[in-house]
């Protein structure tokens, strides 16, 4: 092994297809090692690895149940490595040439590691104590569980997407901060991905780290290559050679982005294993829904709905891909547009309007009542909706290409009832194209005496009403000085 | 302390665990002390005794590694002597990084306020400040120091005593630990790693935070583990 070596890929010996291990390293002029009884003794990696300058690894077991994480982590450690970066892949049943890509692939996914912090790990299973085996403990295993950016949170102005999405109540929104419980959750990764300002990140599944290890595994000039997402908590699935499996804390994290993401970079299908029935999570309905929205937009630009497949059957190879279109960070939550738009521009349908109650995207409406009050806008945690002040009033703009269809302007909207405001659930290419528009304009009129903005005509107007006959004398004062001035004004 | 068995390698003994933890606290509580010639010296041979093979499985164990190549590096005890008093204990306005948990949660006129409570929790501990301690009870030192004793008295319980007196004392770590030291430490580490111009400092509190991290966790762990 070279001593300023990178990557690591150590491949149990016990694997049939390591006898190609050589072949491997003077190809890609990559060291990888083909390891005796790596599956068997966990101690082999620290032996292997100390003294050398290895920065990433990634193991190549021939066993699911190799050994648990609580006797390889400590050996990682040794090795001066952060277990959590480890990747593993595993290669019972599968052929030398699969093989390689999938090991290729979790070594990229292995450098777009960017390291854990302290709180990005979770105590897993050990202790079970009896009295009998009172004074031992078995050793824990850490996993990775997401940590909140508190600065990039909007959970001040109102959002909560993340404790809805959260699937075991690990996330609460208490007083505009978001609380989160490390010993209740069971890493999923799904409000890392609901969370529209990425606020939330799990390590080991960030979308730089999806993207890498999709690229890699559709890369390459040897036939049709499919994905398929599969949850960490499900065996690896077999198939024919094409199918690349990509493992996922949850397949509940997989947005309708990572769905129709891969179609764009290269691969001929994208498969979407379901969770097993006794998954905590309880993921298989929100699975089938968002796949069931991907179809529906492929069918309505005009592409064969079956590019994304929930339950693929893998014993078919999947159909060659389209010619890959580049694209900027598309595993990141605001590349979906972009991918929709990517999507039905190469099918020449660039003006499709699809509505699904998965959506990833929204349409605000505004109705006749609104007052122009903004308060819409500081809910907004995407900045979609914006209140725009200037001499003439107020403009309450919106982008829907930052929609994502949170609902989360409505209740704060005092006018809501009067249909003031509506979410809808619809990606509208046309609309996207159009970039941020007006959806109501007011006029300010302003303060006689010092010429400060008092408040945007219409809700001066609702204000009227709203005082009604009782309160007339109230009204001339109102509409002609701001509020700091009419504590000054004399009145009668 | 009891060293690591062959054969042993998803196990670990209780008590010995317990004396590990104790000796870290210990460890980390000495190097925020001034660091003299003969303290240095007692911490780079604690750092030899402290059981390798068992830290390995402990999570924060990438920033002890860190932490033991730094001490190779203290060559020079008079360096980090004047670092230590330019962080901790002169300043204009007190130190630059005041290693005090009332600096933190306290706001100044009622720092006193958290003294008396730390004052009586030790004593509940059965603790009691020498009386030739010239120092406040609330110095992240005392504070180790007091898990430390804890720990000590967990690794006697799992030895000695039933599984319920084994849960009051990690009840007792994590609520300290909740109280005190997890509340305010973190705080305190980022103030050292952004004034400090010695790296042996800044791998101490970036170590000693991911321990105390780690260690509220392992203590949660441990008490949802055991419950009957």
């Amino acid at each position: 092994m070279n001593a300023d070596l990178g990557t690591a890929i150590l491949i149990c010996e016990d694997w049939p297809g390591f006898t190609h291990v050589p072949e491997w390293s003077e190809e890609d002029q990559r060291e990888v090692l083909a390891v005796p009884e790596l599956c068997k003794r966990p101690e082999t990696v620290g032996t292997l690895l100390a003294g050398r300058k290895v920065d990433r690894l990634v193991l190549g077991l021939c066993s699911e149940e190799a050994y648990s994480l609580a006797e390889l982590q400590p050996e990682v450690r040794k090795a001066g490595l952060d277990p959590l970066g480890v990747e593993i892949v595993h290669l019972m049943g599968v052929g030398p040439d699969k093989a390689k890509v999938l090991l290729a692939a979790a070594a990229a996914r292995a450098l777009a590691f960017a390291g854990s912090k302290p709180e990005h790990s979770k105590m897993y299973k050990s202790t079970k104590i009896s009295r009998r085996s009172l004074f031992r403990l078995r050793w824990t295993e850490y996993r990775a569980v997401p940590s909140i950016n508190h600065a990039a949170c909007t959970a001040g102005s109102g959002c909560d997407i993340c404790t809805r999405a959260c699937p075991q109540d690990a996330l609460k929104w208490s007083r505009g901060r978001i609380e989160y419980d490390k010993s209740t959750c069971e890493p999923c990764g799904i409000c890392a991905t609901a969370c529209p300002r990425g606020a939330i990140s799990d390590p080991t599944t960030t979308p730089a780290q999806v993207e890498t290890q999709v690229g890699a595994l559709i890369s390459g000039e040897d036939g049709p290559r499919g994905i398929v997402y599969h949850c960490a908590r499900s065996p690896t699935p077999q198939g024919a050679e094409g199918w690349m499996p990509l493992r996922l804390p949850c397949v509940g994290m997989a947005t309708s982005g990572w769905m129709l993401a891969p179609l764009l970079m290269g691969a001929g299908t994208v498969g979407i294993q379901r969770c097993p029935p006794e998954c905590l999570a309880g993921q298989a309905e929100n699975v089938a829904e968002t796949v069931a929205f991907c179809r529906e937009f492929l069918a309505n630009i005009g592409a064969p709905e079956d590019l994304v497949v929930l339950d693929p059957d893998l014993g078919q190879d999947p159909p060659l891909g389209m010619t890959p279109v580049p694209m900027d960070q598309p595993f990141g939550n605001e590349a979906v547009p972009a991918i929709l738009r990517g999507l039905a521009h190469l099918f020449g349908a660039d003006e499709v309007s699809v509505s699904h109650e998965r959506s990833p995207l929204g349409l605000v409406k505004i109705g006749e009542a609104c007052t122009g009050c903004g308060t819409c806008a500081e809910a907004c945690p995407t900045e979609a909706l914006v209140l725009e002040s200037g001499e003439e009033g107020v403009a309450l703009t919106f982008d829907a290409m930052r929609c994502v269809a949170c609902n989360l302007c409505v209740p704060p909207c005092p006018e809501r009832h009067r249909g003031a405001i509506e979410v809808v659930k619809t990606v509208d290419l046309g609309r996207l194209n159009l970039g941020r528009t007006v959806l109501r304009q007011e006029a300010t009129p302003r303060c006689e005496r010092c010429g400060a903005p008092i408040a945007p005509q219409a809700m001066m107007n609702r204000v009227e009403e709203l005082l009604g006959e009782e309160f007339t004398s109230l009204m001339p004062v109102l509409a002609k000085y701001c509020s700091d001035c009419r504590v000054l004004v004399p009145t009668d | 302390m009891k060293s690591y068995q062959k054969g042993q390698r998803d196990e670990a003994d209780a008590e010995a665990l317990a004396q590990l933890r104790q000796g870290l606290y210990r460890f980390f509580a000495t190097c925020l002390l001034y660091p003299e010639g003969e303290r240095v010296a007692l911490l780079a041979d604690a750092l030899q005794r402290l059981d390798d093979r068992y830290l390995a499985h402990l999570a924060f164990y990438p920033s002890w590694i860190k932490l033991r190549e730094a001490f190779l590096d203290v060559s020079n005890a008079k360096k980090i002597q004047g670092e230590h008093i330019r962080l901790f204990s002169l300043g204009p306005r007190g130190p630059v990084c005041s290693p005090h948990e009332s600096f933190y949660r306290a706001p100044p006129g009622q720092r006193t306020a958290v003294m008396v409570q730390l004052d009586q929790e030790y004593a509940m501990m059965g603790l009691d400040l020498p009386s030739d301690y010239r120092g406040l009870p609330d110095h992240v030192s005392v504070e180790m120091d007091a898990m430390a004793f804890l720990c000590e008295r967990e690794a006697g319980a799992w030895k000695d005593a039933g599984v319920e007196t084994v849960r009051e004392i990690l009840r007792e770590e994590l609520a300290f630990l909740e109280r005190h030291l997890g509340t305010w430490f973190s705080s305190f580490a980022d103030l050292v790693l952004m004034a400090t111009k010695e790296p042996f400092y800044k791998v101490v509190v970036e170590a000693a935070d991911a321990f105390l991290r780690h260690d509220q966790d392992y203590l949660s762990h441990l008490l949802k583990e055991t419950r009957s």
